[in-house]
């Protein structure tokens, strides 16, 4: 019995496995100490229920030592379902290979729980009926490209896998070992009728909420655009302020331009420049240089990211230096936009603002966008204060802030895998932490 | 050396010009003015591949504005000093630097033009120097793009999942996008191939743990080496030396 719950045990962490949940030899290890601990404790303390139960139960078990283990590392919120959906997986397929030997070979279900042959062939076609599903199951994923939504949506994962348990906690209700072998597959074959239906649906329902959540970012960008209308008027206002004061202070110079006052005139005029009511006017450059990106979505980012810096203009910069039009046709806007939402986010955070002396002028930020033979290349370069290993920030999970999910960079790397045309080169320097996103025009 | 200087505005190019004249003649340096035009197109039908120092003018109102001629004059001189001349507000360093390996720029409209100008002389002596003793960056194609590597700074290069590569450096570290095998081909003989995940420049290493199968840097990093390697590795080694 102990032979079949590890085996159930290493089908589950396969299916995790396939399911892209990345659990490390480490982890394994310390989840099989837990499980030796967890079962341990269990079996010491029922041990008059039936076998059966008792395998499922310890099974269950072992969700729960996942689950925790997860939390422990704060990766259980994203990979929930995939914890749930793999146990469904097993059950399912466990059942199945029993129906399909009591249908093909006519052997009794009561037979085939207590004969070791019987059990054996059970458990190699329930591996086989596994794996493949779990297969399955991830090429549908990643074709509809469902991953990020149910590693980032929480209800979307909590509401679907709670059907799923629901589903189970009805089948165990049904099933007991005193039926008859016809009502036991006729159970079985409703459960896996409904299996297939609600997995039908919740792909649907899946897809449906992929299609919300890209109009959600279509408003987002909508509000963006409206907040970028308010600079732009808040821009004008400026510039009519500084003009006023401009024309004054060209008034001053005719005094010392009559009187031919020449070193008067010299520290005047650069006394003009230096002075800080009129460089209090660069919101004005500042909105200037956006002018040049011509994708209005991109514009309206780049706004509404840059207007929270206010503050600190002196201690950024964003250099468009030609008008950009178009993006490279290889990935659709929004997406583009989520990349730079998530690179400008990314490098705002990392920026330490206790550390930057605003007088100093310095550049802490800088944001570059240039086209090249139909490339739109994108240099986002932010100084760091904190130690960071290349080898490990783009996995889910991985984050150097405290309560953090760590999902910014992974999302970027699965957006960038699916549009063959863009790519991401980090560089890190003594001094910077430099991003360089470039997206080519497909042929 | 040659100097080439393309600024529209005329006053402001004799000025430019002049300063140029003098300190060269004053320092005694081993520089000559070629040509001061405000005709980009002049500039480029007059230049060749010799390594020269451009002085453009970023907002030139002609055909070509100052990066665009600053791109064309890449493709020829690739080695060459490019300093822009521009205002505040058109100051675009990062670009200036990333799409066309700008050197240096001065601003005309803020603070003493002579001063300016010095400090980019001298920046260009620095450079020079730089240049004379790292003659290992070199260009490889890797699916449809240019990455340039400093052969001799470059310790060893990591592979990820996903076709990423983590490349060590002396003072950085880079994340790219890649494939091993090709990168080992491109390469010089001074790198060798130790494992299934790492390529390392066998001037960087210190000295080999066969115990713990660990390649140990001059650095102080450390790698993996599969044991089969470390045979092959010991006598690939020798052999260079």
């Amino acid at each position: 019995m102990l032979f079949i719950l590890s085996y159930y045990c290493l089908l589950y962490w396969l299916c995790l496995h396939t399911f892209q949940v990345i659990l490390s030899i480490k982890d394994l290890l310390w989840i099989i100490a837990g499980s030796i601990f967890a079962f341990g404790l269990t079996i010491y303390v029922i041990n008059f229920f039936n076998y059966n139960i008792i395998l499922m139960l310890l099974f269950a078990l072992e969700i729960l030592v996942v689950a925790l283990y997860l939390l422990f590392q704060k990766r259980l919120i994203s990979n929930f379902f995939f914890l749930i959906l793999s146990f469904l997986l097993i059950l399912f397929a466990g059942q199945t290979s029993e129906v399909l030997m009591y249908e093909f070979f006519r052997i009794p279900y009561a037979l085939q729980e207590s004969h070791m042959k019987f059990i054996l062939a059970d458990l190699i076609f329930m591996t086989i009926i596994t794996l493949l599903l779990a297969r399955g199951i991830n090429y549908l994923l990643q074709h509809f490209k469902l991953y990020s939504l149910l590693h980032t949506s929480i209800i979307n994962s909590l509401i679907i896998s709670t059907a799923i348990l629901l589903m189970v906690i009805a089948f165990f209700s049904q099933v007991d070992n005193s039926n008859s072998n016809k009502t036991t597959t006729k159970i079985s074959l409703i459960f896996l009728i409904i299996i297939v239906i609600i997995a039908f649906i919740t792909i649907i329902w899946l897809h449906s909420q992929k299609r919300t959540l890209q109009l959600r970012h279509e408003q987002e960008t909508n509000q963006q655009l409206v907040e970028y209308l308010y600079n732009l008027e808040y821009a004008q206002a400026e510039f009519r302020k500084f003009k006023h004061d401009y024309l004054n202070i060209l008034a001053g110079l005719a005094g010392y331009i009559e009187t031919q006052d020449l070193s008067g005139l010299k520290n005047y005029f650069y006394k003009v420049i230096n002075n800080n009511h009129i460089a209090q006017t660069n919101d004005i450059f500042n909105l200037k240089s956006l002018q040049n990106m011509k994708i209005i979505e991109i514009k309206g980012l780049l706004a509404l990211k840059l207007g929270k810096l206010h503050q600190y203009r002196n201690n950024f910069r964003i250099e468009i230096v030609n008008p950009i039009q178009k993006l490279p046709n290889s990935m659709p806007i929004y997406e583009y936009n989520r990349c730079l939402g998530i690179l400008i986010d990314n490098a705002i955070e990392a920026l330490d603002f206790h550390q930057i002396d605003v007088k100093s002028k310095k550049t802490h930020l800088s944001i570059v966008f240039y086209q090249e033979k139909q490339q739109l290349i994108l240099v986002i370069k932010n100084s760091y204060f904190k130690n960071v290993n290349l080898s490990q920030i783009y996995q889910a999970g991985f984050s150097t802030k405290p309560q953090h999910q760590g999902l910014g960079l992974a999302n970027i790397n699965e957006i960038l895998q699916q549009y063959p045309g863009s790519t991401l080169d980090t560089e890190i320097t003594q001094e910077f932490f430099i991003q360089k996103l470039i997206l080519r025009q497909a042929v | 050396m040659k100097i080439y200087i393309c600024e529209d505005d005329l006053s402001q190019r004799q000025h430019i010009t002049k300063i140029i004249n003098n300190y060269i003649l004053i320092e005694n340096l081993d520089m000559k003015i070629q040509l001061s035009t405000s005709d980009p197109l002049q500039i480029l039908q007059a230049i060749d591949q010799e390594q020269s120092v451009y002085f453009l003018d970023i907002g030139l109102h002609s055909e070509l504005n100052g990066l665009e001629l600053a791109s064309a004059i890449r493709k020829t001189d690739t080695h060459g000093y490019i300093i822009f001349i521009t205002t505040h507000d058109e100051m675009a360093f990062e670009t200036f630097k990333y799409q066309v390996a700008a050197l240096d720029f001065i601003l005309k409209d803020q603070g003493n033009l002579k001063e300016n100008i010095v400090r980019v002389f001298q920046t260009i002596q620095q450079q020079l120097m730089i240049d004379a003793d790292d003659n290992d960056t070199i260009a490889i194609k890797l699916n449809d793009r240019i990455l340039y590597i400093n052969l001799k700074t470059l310790i060893y290069i990591e592979t990820l999942s996903n076709h990423k590569l983590v490349l060590h450096a002396q003072n950085k570290e880079s994340l790219i996008t890649g494939d091993l095998k090709a990168l080992e081909q491109r390469l010089p003989n001074n790198f060798f191939r130790a494992h299934k995940s790492f390529l390392v420049n066998l001037d960087y290493v210190d000295h080999v743990d066969k115990k713990q199968n660990l390649i140990f840097f001059r650095n102080g990093a450390s790698c993996l080496v599969s044991r089969r390697k470390i045979k092959l590795l010991t006598e690939h080694k020798l052999k260079l030396n």
